[in-house]
């Protein structure tokens, strides 16, 4: 197992993506720990006389329009968008990933039904669909972690069964049948490991896609609520202040986009890496 | 009782083309112990034969006939049955060593595999047991360690870690099909060698499938020779090889170029069958090879061979066997 990063890690530094990326996405998971130990201030406290300040030795970016320190926000909204990014991918992967495996091994209506009920999710658009979720269940961070959670489902379903269908016609598989495994063992047994890159690499994007569509639900207010930070919700703020203090809207703007193309980089940089076949030295 | 008694054997796949009949009728059976050689050109139903016995064909094929293992219909069991018979009372070598073990498994854990799901050991036993069996096929744990993958192997070590596989368990009957086509010749011979061996050595009757006469003369007792689904001649391999009888068995064994023949020296051509294998969407009647055997004459084409013996147990399905000794 540790040659194995070994090995993916000797090959990722000639990767200009996986490099790029991984800078980008280290730097971003660092930031959201740092909120556990340390933050400069509270992001709870309003202090209205220290209100749109510029940057300064006490508020490193300065201070939004309720005298929050701007950079513990940041700081803050990285954990919050990590959390619930992740919780949401843990959803599609928990449930998306024995569905595609089931519809691989067992084929005929099976396979039918679980695509098929796949088609129909995936042609509601996402973020409309979390948004009616949302408003249905009310807002909250939980309830949008859910909302996201539900269509990772089917594209997790779908990447495993494609990547499973392949591994089906595998001799070591018929070697595996011959040997008097179940197809459910096999399935657990010999198709998830050799689908675990594709997994990999589609959980990146998938965090990517997570991320931008909570700070899209928080900019419409019903994702994280306050007291929380969260980058959507710092952009809603910013948009009434944006004539006279631009910043308010840069700063999660930008950790918003670098986020994602850090993620989209190292997902990209990643894939390059697990398969061998377009391992190119870029 | 037979160990394996093959009956009436039909087999349908379904093709894009609608449903087509691979194999026409074929019998056989097996003793204890014994060693049953398959050949044939590629595309006549060994191995489709041999995956139909492991009830291993892929979803749409509809098998019928009788296939006894013990006694016992083994046609008739449900998918969770069959699982308990495949790789404890049958187990099975495949033809391509290089994607017939899972790159992401070592080879210690993948042998272990049948031994965890038939014999319920715990992991000491197991560890040892794995142990003795890669000892077995001559990969002794001292240069090879457990934890290896396939890919740190040479195609005849990946061979030898299938064979390992296929015998964990002491089945009864090893099924090995086309075990060394992928492997070059001087592996070759030790392979072969060791699955004679090893069938020797745990009482394990083989069915060695191959379209190479010398591997089957090499490694069985009994042979059936197998043309477009249907099986031509059947025999001790020794009776079969020295005085065969049916026009195919011949065109087979004057297909074989011989050192010192003209042919080696580069005066003549290899001698051919004439035509090529019938496609399974026709529907020949009377003998399935008449259309390319130079001794068919009208009754051939009309009607359809039953055994003729040529010796008590070496018989064939032709109206006029060729019953001259081979060259």
């Amino acid at each position: 197992m540790f040659e194995r990063f070994r090995e993916v890690f000797l090959h990722g530094i000639k990767n200009r993506n996986f490099v790029a990326g991984g800078i980008i996405t280290i730097g971003f998971f660092g930031l959201a720990l740092l909120s556990y130990v340390w933050s400069p201030h509270p992001v709870e406290n309003i202090n209205i006389s220290d209100k749109l300040l510029s940057p300064s030795s006490k508020y490193l970016l300065g201070t939004d329009h309720f005298g929050r320190d701007i950079l513990s926000m940041l700081i803050m909204g990285a954990k919050n968008s990590i959390i619930v990014a992740f919780i949401a991918i843990g959803i599609g992967l928990g449930i998306g990933v024995p569905l595609g495996l089931a519809a691989a091994s067992q084929r005929g209506w099976t396979d039918e039904l679980i695509m098929r009920f796949n088609d129909f999710t995936l042609a509601f658009p996402s973020l409309i669909s979390a948004i009616m979720i949302t408003a249905i269940l009310g807002p909250g961070a939980v309830n949008s972690i859910i909302a996201i959670g539900i269509f990772n489902i089917p594209v997790f379903a779908r990447v495993v069964r494609g990547a499973a269908l392949n591994i089906w016609k595998k001799e070591f598989i018929l070697a595996a049948l011959s040997a008097g495994k179940s197809k459910m063992r096999i399935s657990i047994e010999h198709v998830l490991p050799n689908t675990s890159s594709v997994l990999i690499v589609q959980a990146t994007i998938q965090f990517a896609i997570g991320i931008l569509a909570e700070a899209g639900l928080s900019y419409l207010g019903l994702g994280t609520q306050p007291p929380a930070a969260s980058w959507g919700k710092m952009l809603n703020e910013a948009q009434t202040f944006l004539h006279f203090a631009p910043q308010l809207a840069i700063y999660p703007g930008a950790a918003i986009a670098f986020t994602v193309l850090g993620l989209n980089l190292f997902g990209d940089g990643l894939r390059d890496v697990l398969d061998p076949k377009l391992r190119r030295n870029r | 009782m037979a160990l394996l008694k093959v009956e009436n054997l039909y087999v349908t796949l379904n093709t894009l083309d609608g449903p087509l009949q691979i194999i026409k009728g074929v019998d056989f059976s097996i003793e204890k112990g014994e060693r049953l050689g398959i050949v044939g050109e590629s595309g006549c139903g060994k191995s489709i034969t041999s995956l139909a016995v492991m009830a291993l064909l892929p979803p749409g094929a509809r098998v019928e006939g009788e296939i006894l293992l013990n006694g016992q219909n083994i046609n008739l069991l449900n998918s969770s049955e069959m699982c308990r018979i495949r790789g404890d009372k049958i187990g099975m070598i495949f033809q391509e060593p290089m994607t017939a073990l899972n790159p992401v498994k070592t080879i210690g854990a993948q042998v272990a595999e049948s031994l965890i799901l038939h014999r319920k050991m715990k992991k000491a036993q197991i560890r040892y047991k794995v142990e003795e069996l890669l000892k077995s096929v001559d990969m002794p744990v001292k240069r090879f360690s457990l934890n290896l993958y396939p890919h740190q192997l040479s195609g005849g070590q990946r061979q030898r870690v299938m064979i390992a596989m296929a015998i964990a368990c002491k089945p009864d009957i090893l099924i090995a099909d086309e075990p060394t086509t992928a492997l070059d010749v001087t592996v070759q011979e030790q392979i072969l060698d060791l699955i004679k061996e090893l069938a020797v050595k745990y009482g394990m009757a083989l069915i060695m499938i191959s379209h190479d006469l010398g591997v089957i003369a090499q490694t069985t007792e009994k042979v059936m020779v197998m043309y477009a689904g249907k099986a031509m001649e059947q025999g001790r391999t020794s009776q079969v090889f020295k005085h065969m009888g049916h026009p195919y068995t011949h065109g087979l064994f004057a297909a074989i170029p011989k050192p010192g023949s003209s042919l080696i020296k580069g005066k003549k051509r290899l001698s051919t069958i004439p035509g090529s294998v019938p496609d399974p969407k026709e529907n020949i009647r009377g003998c399935i090879f008449a259309p390319r055997c130079s001794s068919a004459d009208d009754i051939c084409l009309k009607a359809e061979p039953g055994r003729y013996f040529i010796e008590p147990d070496h018989h064939i399905k032709c109206f006029h066997p060729v019953l001259e000794e081979a060259q």
